[in-house]
């Protein structure tokens, strides 16, 4: 079955300006009303075949499409979600939703099919992991607009030698507080 | 009785609080003192709800609780216990004293390092550096306790006070502390792994279950400890290890009330004849208790109550946006709901008299008639 969703993972990750997760974290969590533009291919322009062709003295006014500065689509969110998935079971995997449109809306729940994430993400889906769930309004470069939902698991790197080696000094100074603590 | 009149100087008090995923324990010790136990967050202001009920008493509560507990890190038990203990400035901060190894603490560094955040470790953190800060300013407090099995917590001595008060944990066992260690080992970050989130499905047997003695009546509050068939771990452990004998009058039901922490002994041996039982649902991943567990539970007891009943209304959102959830997420639920609470007090003065039961926040009393109800 192929994704039902559309994902904008890889072509927003493909943006010079969100490589830093950090970042990509700023952006969602501080202003969630335009993450502004991302790179994707204009939409074609079809035409209907079994309309039957305007005639020739009528004139067509050509109407601009409204474009940004880069002439690329915008997307506008209009519900964004952190989530942690929770389990992975038979195809589908559990996650707990914290709603980062309105941070004051209980957490919640849900259950997703597997092929509502990308091919390329499924790797990605593995309990504890964290993704970004995004409803929105795509504009297209000719105007056209459309509902698009988006799970963009999120590239944490690994565990590194030196960050390991912090985590070791930390944990040699919490024993020292807890120690004395007592 | 309104929720916010505090209680007698003479008067013990259980409030249990639950939203449907954790819960907090605020007891009244007598004479304006309280323990708190657990955490979890009111829905509208985000603060800790043992914040927000001991400040609408408008008497400086807060400053007169004497003891905090974690019974254990999972992240529905301690939401909001960092801001509970930075607003009581005389409260010792205890957890299981298998939060003292060093694993451990390389899993709470492991927070402050990684990208990911690694949930209730987070709040454990937060936690550590009031402790800290609090060895530094109030050194005469002793800011930290561990809990293990009959170890006294807290001891407040009747010269002086209306009655006599203790707290004392009964768990964790030494048994179940190494197995806990063994546990957290497995999530310790290690080089090439992935820095993913803990999300912690394994047994609760090291949490900390509690026993109060309060002048004549005693309470028994289960934490999440689950039950196994082996001698030194969970509830058997604690029913070989017991030393108090005097049966309770109130008992906060374990693990949500799960199959997997129930302990039929627990009610012939340490419990009153038809004790007053509280059970918090919780409504993360398999809901609890099920109905086969409230069953189960008002067939001991005619007195059980829940803080809080499973279904909750979803916040109002766009049509489009909900329409749009709808088609891609199945089985949406709401986790975080009214924390509800149910609140007993006691004079203990009196061994025979009856408790005052209170509900609040849509917690109810459970009969067998409705034991079945949504």
């Amino acid at each position: 079955m192929p994704p039902k969703l559309q994902t904008i993972f890889s072509i927003g990750r493909a943006s010079s300006e969100w490589k830093k997760e950090d970042e990509l974290m700023y952006r969602w969590g501080s202003n969630t009303d335009d993450l502004g533009a991302f790179q994707g291919s204009p939409a074609m322009a079809h035409e209907d075949p079994k309309k039957p062709p305007l005639p020739r003295s009528v004139a067509i006014k050509p109407v601009a499409p409204e474009l940004t500065a880069a002439g690329q689509p915008t997307l506008r969110t209009r519900q964004l979600w952190e989530g942690t998935v929770t389990e992975v079971r038979d195809g589908h995997f559990l996650a707990t939703l914290n709603d980062r449109t309105n941070p004051q809306n209980p957490d919640e729940q849900a259950l997703f099919d597997v092929y509502e994430v990308p091919q390329d993400d499924h790797s990605f889906i593995k309990v504890g992991s964290s993704f970004y769930w995004t409803i929105g309004t795509e504009r297209t470069p000719a105007g056209q607009v459309k509902n698009i939902s988006a799970i963009n698991f999120r590239r944490i790197p690994a565990w590194t030698r030196s960050a390991v080696t912090k985590v070791s000094a930390l944990a040699n100074h919490l024993d020292d507080v807890f120690q004395s603590a007592l | 009785m309104s929720r916010s009149i505090p209680p007698k100087a003479d008067e013990l008090e259980i409030s249990i609080i639950g939203p449907g995923r954790g819960e907090c324990i605020i007891v009244h010790l007598g004479d304006g003192e309280w323990c708190v136990i657990d955490s979890c967050n009111a829905r509208q202001s985000n603060e800790a709800v043992a914040v927000e009920y001991l400040q609408s008493f408008g008497n400086d509560a807060l400053s007169k609780v004497r003891l905090i507990v974690a019974t254990h890190w999972h992240d529905d038990h301690i939401r909001g216990l960092a801001s509970t203990y930075r607003q009581a400035p005389n409260a010792r901060f205890c957890c299981s004293t298998a939060l003292s190894s060093k694993e451990f603490k390389t899993l709470l560094a492991s927070a402050g390092v990684s990208l990911s955040g690694r949930s209730g470790v987070d709040e454990m953190l937060e936690i550590s550096e009031l402790i800290r800060q609090r060895r530094e300013s109030a050194p005469e407090l002793g800011p930290l306790q561990y809990a293990i099995e009959n170890r006294a917590l807290l001891h407040l001595p009747k010269p002086g006070r209306s009655f006599s008060s203790s707290v004392t944990a009964l768990s964790p066992s030494d048994e179940t502390v190494s197995i806990a260690l063994a546990q957290v080992a497995d999530l310790l970050p290690k080089v090439g792994e992935p820095q993913h989130r803990i999300v912690n499905h394994s047994p609760n047997h090291a949490s900390v279950v509690l026993w109060i003695e309060a002048g004549c009546r005693r309470v028994l509050l289960g934490a999440d400890l689950e039950h196994t068939n082996r001698n030194g771990q969970g509830w058997k452990a604690i029913l070989s290890s017991r030393q108090d004998t005097v049966p309770a009058s109130l008992f906060k039901v374990p693990h949500h009330g799960s199959e997997n922490a129930d302990c039929p002994d627990i009610w012939t041996e340490m419990l009153e004849n038809d004790p007053v039982a509280v059970v918090t649902p919780f409504t993360a991943g398999v809901r609890l208790p099920k109905d086969a567990d409230i069953e189960r539970l008002a067939a001991r007891t005619t007195n059980l109550y829940r803080t809080s009943v499973a279904s909750v209304k979803p916040p109002v959102r766009e049509a489009s946006v909900e329409r749009k959830m709808r088609q891609d997420a199945q089985e949406r639920r709401i986790l975080d709901g009214q924390p509800g609470h149910v609140r007993v007090r006691w004079s203990v003065q009196d061994p025979g008299s009856m408790p005052q039961i209170e509900v609040f926040n849509g917690a109810l009393r459970v009969s067998a008639a409705s034991a079945l109800a949504p």
